[in-house]
């Protein structure tokens, strides 16, 4: 499939796919966030801590080098098995790893510190475990997650541990349902990963739609991004028509937000939001119309080249330079046209020296 | 008319004095004909743009941490790139920088820039060569970016989400013309000039004292399949410590700096993953000592620092406290690079530098690379990666779009063009030779290269040159697993990855795949070979 048909096909999942990025050994440049479910499932242990020392050391005996690791109090294993009774200590790998204050109650993610290449040699000090967690992977509880945080992993492991696969989706789906509706955006995230990354699997169905759509999609209290990557995924799924819910999401979006919008629905093309996007072109704010320009620039929306046309004429730079963007996008003849007036007739210069740059582009791609 | 070349700090055997006899029979005549016509045998020019993003929200403190008027050339939020995603700057510590030198000699005419940003992709390269005037009459624009992790996301994977794109097309046009707009000033303001070289290390600079500090002011933090035989003594830690100058000065005055360039092999990312204030990092500190201590402008080149060389893992000696500085801290920063200026300053040979250069260039593009990396497909497939970013089939450009993977993963969106097309290039500057590559260069091809650059007394390696491609490492060290399972990851399903262990470090997954070493080594050998 290639060209515009799989857009709108890509328009239908771009904002529901995401990775759940479980694998064990994550660095500095991190494909989006990693979920609870891919935490649980990469990890050795997961455990509910307190941290004692976020600044411990030990030391290899023979060369005296040191390393630095988190020392933590146990308040609840939630997956895997440790020796009770000890400090649990953990040494952090990665590039940006959490790192943690004195006093502070965490979820931590270990593996076998058997798992890292190069600090398996602090086996030799007694310790056992590692955290490949990012600081974006950096759970600490607090009193307003701290209960559906910890009941989600315990859902989690307990599904893990569920032979029977449709015992196993029903805890996975209660889990994801009292995610998504948690009203905590970064556990509503993790879940709205975890959904869009599994395909058809049941794990939200058409009669949790009208919860989903009130306490997240059209509630003006979740998180702009959220509600556009909740409905975009119910929408591929065929439980609700997109187009009029992501109209009402630009029409009551505010910025910054509204930025984030502006170019999610872009991948979504519909007569209803082509017509709002193109109305925000024309709007007074210069920001959001250079996005709306910019999001309008696919093949999917040439029907909107006389607009972006027009906008090369925009007193603002911003918006010139991001119709200029929009149309070297659109392989039409229209759009094409319009890029080679602004390189020879534009008064001003820089616009004159971008059109040329996109249309020299264009050719070259021809 | 003398003629005086540097040969920095080797010890001059009988093949480098014949080598200088024939170098100088080669330089002395075009330099006369060149005299004799008028025109100067060496040149040379700097200009310095600030591309510090600047978002409303950002503005106020931008005036308020540098006493300047703030001029808005991006969006809110200003999302910073390097480590995970969703990371809003809400201030500034310095400035970034687009810092060109540009050199003009008996042979071409060259302009280097150096980016204080993660990485700037071909696509954006040409659109500046594209509005660098005719008359500015440059052979080979050179776009180098440093990779700092504290600043804007220029590639696009650094967003508010996974799905969004970090991206700000705007700040990249404005990057775009303010470097255009650099290289052209100073091709005009071309001058008589001279130019030294020196080479040192950055060896004892840090203390040592963590299991992956070598004590060489560079960490290796992910040590590769079998690099223990390679390095037995550092557990296969393999770093390459060089430090290579590069000083043009005044042609009247040879005391008065024009540039400092210096070339350096390691992530500027000592701040780490919690810090959300604008900033180059380490080479932000060197800079303002070199240029404090010599004058002139300094420019930072981050050179093979893949594979995955980094200061994390560092720890150094403050002297104002005799005591190690603590990690993540501007402190800790402006310690580092203080260090790193100060070995450069003792090894800048005194002597004049030469008033003539002969300078020779070669480049290979488009060199395409077959894109295995099914992340990358991804997010090309998605738009969060830079949207200008084009794929190849057959040499044709191809913005197909598809899903081919099985069920259940048929969902999981996958650009379809089969390869990308970068660039790789040399140049030399008399005694010196530079390698431009497209990646995160493993050390251990650098030292290939090097090894290539045959007669060269002083070698660079330019990393991230025109290009952002990820990393590169030595082919028979590849580990497949990452993208193999990467259906099972994208689906959230990596336990059910036939493929285990599966090693998803950063070295693999941001890697264009297998193809990558064959391509751009096969490319770049016979690129120096033209020149050596």
């Amino acid at each position: 499939m290639t060209g515009s048909g799989p857009r709108r096909t890509l328009a239908a999942v771009v904002a529901g796919l995401c990775l759940v990025a479980a694998a064990p050994v994550r660095a500095h440049i991190v494909y989006g966030r990693p979920t609870l479910l891919g935490l649980t499932l990469g990890a050795d242990v997961v455990a509910h801590v307190r941290i004692l020392e976020p600044n411990a050391q030990v030391v290899l005996p023979e060369s005296g080098q040191r390393r630095g690791v988190v020392v933590a109090e146990l308040r609840e294993l939630l997956k895997g098995s440790l020796e009770p009774g000890a400090p649990l200590r953990f040494a952090t790998h990665g590039h940006g790893v959490a790192e943690y204050v004195a006093g502070e109650q965490a979820v931590v993610f270990l593996a076998g510190i058997e798992r890292s290449r190069e600090l398996d040699a602090l086996a030799v000090t007694g310790l056992r475990w590692v955290s490949f967690q990012e600081h974006d992977a950096r759970f600490v509880l607090d009193s307003s997650n701290r209960k559906p945080l910890l009941a989600a992993l315990r859902g989690y492991v307990s599904a893990e541990g569920e032979g029977e696969p449709e015992a196993r989706l029903r805890k996975q789906r209660a889990v994801t349902l009292a995610l998504l509706t948690s009203g905590i955006p970064r556990l509503a995230e993790s879940a709205v990963q975890d959904l869009a990354g599994a395909g058809e699997v049941p794990l939200v169905t058409v009669e949790d739609v009208p919860l989903l759509l009130e306490r997240v999609v059209d509630s003006p209290e979740a998180p702009a991004g959220l509600r556009a990557a909740l409905l975009s995924e119910l929408a591929r799924r065929g439980f609700v028509d997109g187009a009029p819910h992501w109209v009402r999401l630009l029409r009551t979006t505010s910025k910054p937000e509204l930025l984030q919008v502006v170019r999610a629905a872009g991948q979504h093309p519909s007569p209803a939001v082509d017509e709002t996007l193109v109305a925000m072109l024309g709007g007074d704010d210069s920001e959001i119309a250079a996005a709306a320009a910019l999001a309008l620039g696919t093949p999917a929306h040439a029907d909107a080249t006389p607009s972006l046309a027009a906008s090369l004429d925009h007193p603002e730079p911003r918006v010139r330079m991001a119709a200029i963007r929009a149309l070297g996008r659109i392989p039409t003849p229209a759009a094409q046209r319009a890029l080679e007036t602004a390189a020879a007739e534009h008064t001003d210069l820089d616009t004159r020296r971008r059109a040329a740059a996109e249309v020299r582009a264009a050719t070259t791609s021809d | 008319m003398s003629l005086q070349l540097s040969f920095g700090s080797h010890s001059r055997s009988v093949f480098v004095w014949t080598r200088a006899l024939v170098l100088g029979l080669a330089l002395c005549i075009p330099a006369l004909v060149a005299f004799q016509c008028g025109r100067p045998s060496f040149r040379a020019a700097v200009c310095v743009r600030d591309i510090t993003p600047i978002s409303p929200g950002l503005a106020a403190a931008y005036t308020a941490t540098f006493g300047q008027p703030a001029v808005v050339n991006h969006t809110d939020p200003v999302f910073l790139a390097g480590f995970g995603d969703n990371r809003p700057a809400t201030g500034y510590n310095d400035r970034l920088w687009a810092r060109t030198l540009v050199v003009d000699g008996l042979g071409d005419r060259i302009a280097i820039t150096s980016l204080d940003v993660v990485g700037y992709l071909n696509g954006e390269v040409d659109t500046i060569r594209s509005m660098v005037s005719p008359d500015s009459e440059v052979d080979y624009v050179v776009v180098h970016s440093t990779h700092q992790h504290e600043g804007p996301d220029t590639i696009g994977i650094w967003g508010p989400d996974p799905l969004t794109s970090g991206i700000d097309f705007g700040y990249l046009d404005f990057v775009n013309a303010s470097v255009a707009d650099c290289i052209d000033e100073a091709a005009a303001n071309l001058e008589p000039a001279r130019v030294k070289f020196a080479t040192t290390n950055s060896d004892g600079l840090s203390l040592g004292i963590d299991v992956e500090d070598d004590g060489a002011g560079v960490a290796d933090g992910k040590v590769l399949v079998d690099d223990d035989l390679l390095a037995p003594a550092t557990d296969g830690r393999i770093v390459d410590s060089r430090l290579s100058i590069m000083q043009v000065t005044e042609r009247g005055d040879e005391k008065d700096v024009i540039a400092t360039l210096v070339n350096f092999a390691s992530h500027p990312e000592s701040l780490g993953s919690n810090n959300t204030l604008v900033t180059s990092d380490f080479p932000h500190y060197a800079r303002e000592r070199i240029e404090e201590a010599a004058g002139g402008t300094a420019i930072w080149v981050s050179g093979d620092l893949g594979v995955l060389q980094g200061p994390l893992d560092l720890d150094v000696l403050d002297p104002d406290t005799n005591q190690p500085a603590v990690r993540r801290t501007f402190r800790w920063a402006e310690v580092h690079g203080e260090q790193l200026a100060d070995r450069v300053l003792s090894a800048i040979p005194s002597m004049p530098g030469s008033p003539v250069a002969v300078i020779r260039s070669a480049t290979a593009k488009p060199v395409p690379v077959r894109l295995d990396n099914p992340y990358f497909r991804f997010f090309i497939a998605l738009g969060v990666i830079n949207a200008r970013l084009d794929l190849f089939t057959d040499g044709v450009p191809d913005d197909g779009v598809g899903f081919p993977f099985p069920p259940p993963f048929n969902e999981l969106p996958q650009a379809l063009g089969e390869e990308l097309h970068t660039e790789v290039g040399a140049f030399t500057i008399n005694e010196a030779s530079f390698a431009v590559v497209p990646s995160e260069l493993d050390p251990q091809i650098g030292e290939t290269y090097r090894a290539a650059m045959t007669g060269a007394q002083h070698s660079f390696i330019i990393g991230l040159g025109n290009d952002e491609i990820g990393y590169q490492l030595p082919a028979p060290k590849w580990d497949d697993s990452c993208h193999a399972s990467a259906p099972f990851i994208l689906g959230g399903v990596p336990q059910l990855c036939p493929v285990q262990p599966i090693d998803c470090n950063t070295v693999f997954q941001n890697n264009v795949g297998q193809d990558v070493d064959p391509s751009i080594s096969g490319a770049m050998f016979p690129v120096l070979a033209e020149l050596h």
